[in-house]
């Protein structure tokens, strides 16, 4: 080749200048990469993508994205909400008043909605929690109606064996894919994913079957005769429980729509180990014990059942025992057998 | 109304970096101690601090041409800032103990010319290195709680002292350029170690230039990139799914996908590190060693600690088994050597039962193959080289199983799933089924790690940078590690804990 020939100089200068190309490009490149994912953020942030401050552009920019918001799609209305976390601060003051599906909230706290925390805690202390709520009293197994102490349920239950579950679905969130997986009623059906929330809970990818692609299309699909719902931990940091309850109840509408003889149950959300409220800004059980308390409330005013597993793993604080879990949030495997034996003493009898 | 509309949004996103300022200078003043990790990976640290500290450094090179003790200034402080940034309740140790390891030399060498007494000096250099030790064991057994890269800057500094004693390399009377050597940002977390007398080298010439520069950038990249885009990933296996169903309750072709993703994840982080040490130190002119060189493609597991954390090993084979004899004595002395050093090594490591149960696996090891195996593992045929190999990955994979797991009773509940020949009462709910859906999400992932440790392939890889092609390939490599970090899929460093 041609440079053989050239003294060693002037090769020397050659390739000192393609470094220096060669590393003006790299770095150029990467500031561009850096500035355009921070220039993106703020775009998304004037579409009002996120209300809280403490996400930077360059971390919101990533998480659009990877929830599928592009600039051509920026203003789609039909995208489910970001769940990014919403400081309560930002609530009561909202920026922007577009519609619910961009993310923004902005009727919380309003008069007209039922689920004020005030209006919540009344009708609590007027409802009748006679059904397996006694303190005191023991787990007693091999009786016509187990009664388990703590338990916060509302329904008339009775117990009966596996086959109840042949036509049974669960739809829900990571949770349910441990029930999936561990609970051992392989006869029934799920609906569930890591991370799903009551507002991508019907067009989301499942993780635990591959028959349907969502659960709009399973419920438009088949026939269930029981449905169990538990969603709400991915959604603790996003607005307040009124506008989670709305929207709950919106779902159970539209999934008795699809599915009329289909018995509901509503599952309370599962409390977290005490460790892992220490290092979680946004989730804690006072959190979780307001939305469950709403939970309970829309299902005695709408004559579902309520079903709270909370009383077999809590600790003496109301949290989750610390041994039964690895990261304060989902239990080990072992433990869900616990709660297949909750279901099977948990069956609605009205 | 739209202007004012942009500009608040403009005052909004300025504010957000203005905050990022401000907290830096108020963790200066020590106001309040605000829990900001800046590991590598870490966005701040790539889109605020190394863009700054580099270009006060070269702006500082270019302001001052005739010396580099400026920017060695700059060099310090941004150190020291890293290291309030990432530990500040922990920076008087590491003023402490550079005080002490920088003073005692000096003293050493002042009163040894007033009443030159060889064993007063050798009294005295011992101190200095018992209390080094002593601060490792401190906060290892009696506090619990490491200070951040404690085990990696006081070795730095004891390897300083001891080759002052041995007259290896002269003493250091610039408080800032001792500091540099032990504390530099690159290194100060969990860095290659070095020698002083390479350190010295570069500080007297420092290797700056386009080239440098260059291949730095994407060494960090690189580097990056293996921490981000493999290690995060794959350790997701281990990290959140196994641990979390919980060892009792995974079936064996899921414990060993487990033990798989653990190795794979082990290595691409602190490799990944590494690179990233290596290639910042390079930019700044600087050359670290090595720490890494294909350990999954050795012969012998004696083969594999000559590959793996090969920085560590060095200071273990310099500072311990050589001043102990190393093998120049009996064979029984060669063999107490050897436990010595990974006895050492496991402590290092961590304080449970776990890793000095790890430490005498390895120690086993390298006995039975020094006494008897090694000479068959090198064997020159086909069968010797693909069985070698085996033999080590089979090995190395079970004893990271015996590191990766702290509490010893939990390492055998481990074992029993991986071996299930033996009734045991420690399995709970198994589903059968589990590793599908995981060998589903991970598989690629994992076959792209194992593909990335043949040595010719990795070898191709991180000597990228003479390629043309290199400056796109690293772009891409780059937004994609951002992106990762962006979405929350980073965590900090493993090694960093130990």
């Amino acid at each position: 080749m041609g440079y053989v020939e050239r003294g060693s100089a002037t090769v020397a200068k050659n390739s000192e200048k393609l470094q220096i190309i060669q590393s003006i490009l790299l770095a150029g490149g990467m500031v561009l990469v850096c500035a355009a994912l921070i220039v993106y953020g703020v775009i998304l942030r004037k579409h009002g993508y996120a209300e809280s401050e403490n996400t930077s552009d360059m971390v919101l920019a990533c998480r659009c994205i990877s929830e599928g918001v592009f600039p051509w799609n920026i203003d789609d209305n039909n995208r489910t909400p970001i769940s990014t976390p919403v400081s309560p601060a930002d609530i009561a003051a909202p920026a922007n008043t577009g519609n619910v599906n961009s993310g923004v909230i902005s009727d919380i706290g309003s008069a007209d909605s039922n689920y004020t925390t005030n209006n919540m805690i009344e009708r609590i202390q007027t409802t009748d929690m006679s059904c397996g709520g006694g303190n005191n009293v023991i787990i007693e197994k091999n009786s016509a109606n187990v009664q388990y102490a703590g338990d916060l349920s509302y329904g008339s239950f009775s117990s009966s064996d596996e086959s109840y579950f042949d036509d049974a679905l669960f739809i829900g969130d990571s949770r349910t894919v441990g029930i999936c997986d561990y609970c051992g009623l392989d006869n029934a059906e799920y609906y569930a994913k890591e991370g799903m929330t009551i507002y991508d809970m019907m067009d989301c990818e499942l993780t635990t079957t591959d028959e349907v692609d969502s659960v709009l299309e399973g419920l438009q699909n088949n026939q269930f005769a029981k449905i169990y719902l538990m969603v709400g931990i991915n959604e603790v940091g996003t607005a307040d429980s009124g506008y989670f309850i709305e929207h709950y109840v919106e779902i159970i509408n539209q999934i008795r729509e699809l599915q009329p003889d289909a018995e509901i149950y509503v599952q309370s959300i599962l409390h977290v180990a005490h460790s892992y409220e220490e290092e979680s800004e946004y989730i804690n059980n006072d959190a979780i014990n307001e939305r469950n308390e709403a939970l309970r409330e829309m299902c005695v005013e709408y004559g579902y059942t309520y079903l709270d597993a909370n009383c077999l793993y809590d600790d003496e604080n109301g949290a989750l025992t610390e041994d039964m879990t690895f990261d304060g949030c989902h239990l080990y495997a072992q433990h869900y057998l616990d709660w297949k034996e909750f279901y099977l003493n948990h069956i609605n009898n009205q | 109304m739209i202007c004012l509309h942009k500009a608040k949004n403009k005052a909004k996103s300025y504010n957000n970096r203005k905050k990022c300022y401000k907290s830096l200078i108020v963790i200066l003043l020590g106001k309040y101690n605000i829990n900001l990790v800046m590991s590598f990976s870490d966005l701040n640290f790539i889109i605020l601090f190394l863009p700054i500290s580099l270009a006060l450094y070269f702006g500082v090179l270019k302001i001052f041409k005739d010396s580099t003790k400026p920017a060695d200034y700059v060099l310090f402080f941004a150190s020291m800032i890293f290291y309030c940034i990432e530990a500040l309740e922990f920076i008087p140790v590491l003023v402490c103990l550079l005080a002490l390891n920088f003073f005692m030399p000096i003293g050493i060498e002042y009163y040894g010319r007033r009443y030159s007494s060889r064993k007063t000096k050798k009294f005295f250099f011992a101190v200095t290195i018992i209390i080094d030790c002593a601060a490792i064991f401190y906060f290892k057994f009696y506090i619990g709680k490491m200070p951040l890269g404690l085990s990696f800057y006081v070795f730095q500094m004891i390897s300083y002292v001891v080759d002052i004693y041995y007259d290896r390399v002269p003493i250091e009377y610039n408080f800032v350029n001792m500091s540099n050597y032990v504390a530099m940002f690159p290194r100060l977390i969990q860095g290659p170690l070095g020698r002083y007398e390479n350190f010295k080298r570069d500080l007297d010439k420092r290797k700056i230039g386009w080239s440098n520069a260059y291949k730095g950038i994407v060494s960090f990249i690189i580097g990056l990139s293996y921490k981000v885009i493999i290690a995060d990933n794959v350790g997701l296996l281990w990290n959140t799914e196994i641990n979390r169903i919980g060892y009792e309750s995974i079936s064996t072709p899921l414990a060993w996908l487990g033990a798989v993703a653990y190795s794979l994840k082990l290595y691409f982080d602190f490799y990944g590190y590494s690179l990233m040490a290596v290639g910042i130190a390079g930019i700044l002119g600087f050359e670290l060693p090595d720490n890494f060189n294909n350990p999954y493609a050795s012969r012998s597991i004696s083969e594999f600690w000559r590959r793996w954390h090969i920085t560590l090993g060095l200071f273990f084979k310099d500072y311990v088994y050589i001043p102990m004899g190393g093998n120049r004595k009996k064979k029984y002395r060669t063999i107490i050597n050897i436990l010595m050093v990974w006895i050492l090594t496991s402590i290092w490591h961590g304080s449970s039962l776990n890793y000095l149960v790890w430490g005498l696996m390895i120690f086993l090891f390298l006995v039975i193959e020094k006494l008897w195996l090694y000479k068959y593992l090198n064997g020159t045929n086909v069968v010797a080289k693909i069985l070698s190999r085996v033999y080590v990955i089979f090995f190395i994979m079970l004893s990271w199983v015996v590191f990766a797991i702290t509490d010893i009773k939990k390492v055998g509940v481990y074992f029993t799933r991986l071996f299930p020949f033996f009734k045991t009462d420690y399995i709970s709910n198994v589903n059968p089924n589990d590793y599908i859906r995981y060998f589903g999400r991970y598989s690629v992932l994992l076959v792209i790690a194992i593909v990335l440790c043949i040595p010719a392939i990795n070898n191709f890889i991180t000597g990228i940078y003479k390629k043309k092609y290199s400056v796109p390939i690293c772009l891409i490599l780059f937004g994609v590690c951002i992106y990762c970090v962006g979405t929350g899929l980073s965590n900090p460093f493993m090694y960093a804990s130990f």
